[in-house]
């Protein structure tokens, strides 16, 4: 189900001096924590982009899959196998769930009505929830977050910002180049640009665009589960844990316009510091709210969402 | 070296036939130009040799090796380069890498520089790193025709190049077909509508309608057919 909105928990631990000097600091933690919960939605959004642009189809399970992954490296993780090495499988279960939901699910609905795909992607999302619920159970547990999440000192402030936040925010910037450097300097980019702009025409120059979608899909569920073992450790794993990210996340893909992978990471960032303001200062019961205000303005202003192109996309 | 035969080619689209049992050759470097009247099923024998739509029956071999049911990005790598109506370049992509993209299914070592259709067409040149989008017509068809020659095909299948092109572009155009066939031994296959260029540089005339072979002649013997003109190609 996707109701139950776990609200990020915003920064507890503010340092109380006098007046205004409180005030920056309490500003300053909500930007840092926003920043962190920006950069997990990010990842979220770089997931829906890939698969949107490659497919024209919004992954609603998307959420669900980097549960899935997540839950697989929590169960390595409490066999006592290394942070690293559980991580390494939860991407790779991740490309691999990818890969196997585009070939056997999606590619019946590719090219066809989008609502079919809606559904589909939906139904996808309901049935792996249940599915990590009969495995593991419905109680949350904890994650592992590796580095310390206890916030790092400066002079005689303690930020609200951890090592933990440190390599979140690196990883995604990370992930970020990594798929920059992959659409603009090799062959496997070009061909998957190709692939989504024109199916017809790559595959008359030869371009296989069938296995070519399936590495797009397999690629983005390994950001998503990426997403899942960032996330994990601030929020409790269950199997419902991902449907806030993922609604976060989706409001970032829209608010970066579902084109550009810099879009989604720069709306990620909005979106994180919009939710953590409206939480710090409005409360923590309003940032659902709030993510949903932000998509009403931006499609306002900006229908096509801030950072597409204007000129219309010709068929 | 690269002779095309397409025999007994018939396609539905539902109930509607679009092509009738086409049987033709393309001979080894030369231009076939493939004429007719809208809906006539041009397009529908190019996008049918190239595995685009799925014949019914018949056959399309390349030196005897059948085409026919090979998925469509399978048939590139056999040396069958498809441009398709309407030009197909990738607006969305810059020019070098729309030219690029011509090769990739080629193993590295295997891919020809880019700058062999600089060469070839050198208003490119200055264009390279330029969307496709920015293009003008003729350079488009320049791009789209470059990009097929990348794959080093043995056989071009050209969709109605000189659409909306100025005169002038189109004749320069035709001339280059004309000198790549005999210079690289290519084997081209032309749809046109624009009859007088296309018979002036073919050697050989298909002329469909409604989905059948009505003529298939020497080019300058169809050329000099007045009742055939009258009846089938209006001019």
């Amino acid at each position: 189900m996707i109701v139950p909105i776990s609200s990020p928990p915003t920064p507890t631990f503010v340092v109380t001096s006098s007046g205004s000097e409180a005030a920056v600091s309490r500003f300053l933690d909500l930007t840092l924590g926003g920043v962190t919960y920006g950069a997990i939605y990010a990842a979220v959004a770089l997931a829906l982009v890939l698969i949107w642009r490659a497919t024209r189809i919004l992954n609603f399970a998307q959420g669900a899959m980097a549960m899935f992954s997540t839950y697989i490296a929590s169960s390595l993780v409490e066999r006592h196998v290394s942070y690293w090495v559980a991580l390494v499988v939860a991407l790779a279960s991740g490309a691999l769930i990818g890969a196997v939901v585009e070939r056997v699910v999606v590619r019946p609905v590719e090219r066809r009505p989008p609502l079919n795909a809606v559904i589909v992607t939906l139904g996808l999302l309901v049935a792996i929830e249940a599915l990590a619920g009969i495995i593991w159970g419905g109680s949350l547990r904890s994650f592992p977050s590796y580095f310390s999440q206890v916030g790092l000192v400066v002079g005689r402030t303690r930020l609200a910002f951890s090592h933990f936040d440190v390599y979140v925010v690196c990883a995604v910037i990370v992930v970020l180049l990594g798929f920059v450097i992959l659409f603009r300097f090799t062959d496997v980019g070009l061909r998957m640009r190709a692939s989504a702009f024109s199916p017809e025409v790559s595959r008359l120059l030869g371009v296989r665009v069938g296995r070519t979608l399936t590495l797009g899909w397999a690629l983005a569920s390994m950001v998503g589960a990426l997403a899942g073992v960032l996330a994990a450790p601030k929020l409790f794993l269950g199997p419902n844990f991902m449907d806030a990210v993922f609604i976060y996340g989706f409001t970032a893909a829209v608010i970066g316009g579902l084109e550009s992978p810099l879009g989604a990471v720069i709306g990620g960032i909005v979106t994180g510091l919009s939710l953590s303001y409206v939480g710090g200062y409005l409360g923590s019961s309003l940032d659902a709210l709030g993510a949903l205000v932000i998509v009403m303005i931006v499609l306002m202003v900006r229908p096509r969402g801030i950072f597409t192109p204007i000129a219309e996309r010709r068929v | 070296m690269a002779q095309l035969e397409v025999d007994g080619l018939s396609v539905d689209y539902g109930a509607v036939t679009a092509l009738d049992d086409v049987s033709l050759v393309a001979a080894t470097g030369e231009i076939t130009t493939v004429l007719g009247a809208n809906g006539a099923g041009k397009t529908t024998l190019l996008r049918a040799i190239s595995g685009l739509v799925r014949a019914r029956v018949g056959s399309v071999r390349l030196d005897g090796h059948e085409l026919s049911r090979l998925p469509v990005e399978e048939v590139v790598r056999r040396g069958v380069a498809h441009v398709p109506e309407g030009r197909g370049v990738i607006e969305e992509l810059t020019v070098d890498d729309n030219l690029r993209l011509g090769a990739l299914w080629r193993r590295r070592g295997e891919r020809p520089p880019v700058s062999e259709i600089f060469e070839l067409f050198p208003l490119l040149a200055e264009r390279h790193r330029r969307l496709a989008a920015t293009l003008s017509g003729g350079e488009r068809q320049a791009l789209a025709i470059g990009r097929a020659l990348m794959a080093r095909p043995q056989v071009l299948l050209l969709d109605e190049p000189s659409l909306g092109l100025a005169p002038l572009v189109t004749a320069q155009l035709m001339s280059r077909l004309a000198a790549l066939s005999t210079s690289q031994g290519l084997t081209v296959l032309l749809v046109e509508q624009n009859v007088r260029t296309a018979l002036s540089i073919a050697s050989r005339a298909v002329v469909l309608n409604l989905g059948h072979v009505v003529v298939d002649d020497r080019a300058d013997i169809v050329a000099a057919d007045a009742d055939l003109r009258r009846h089938f190609l209006g001019f």
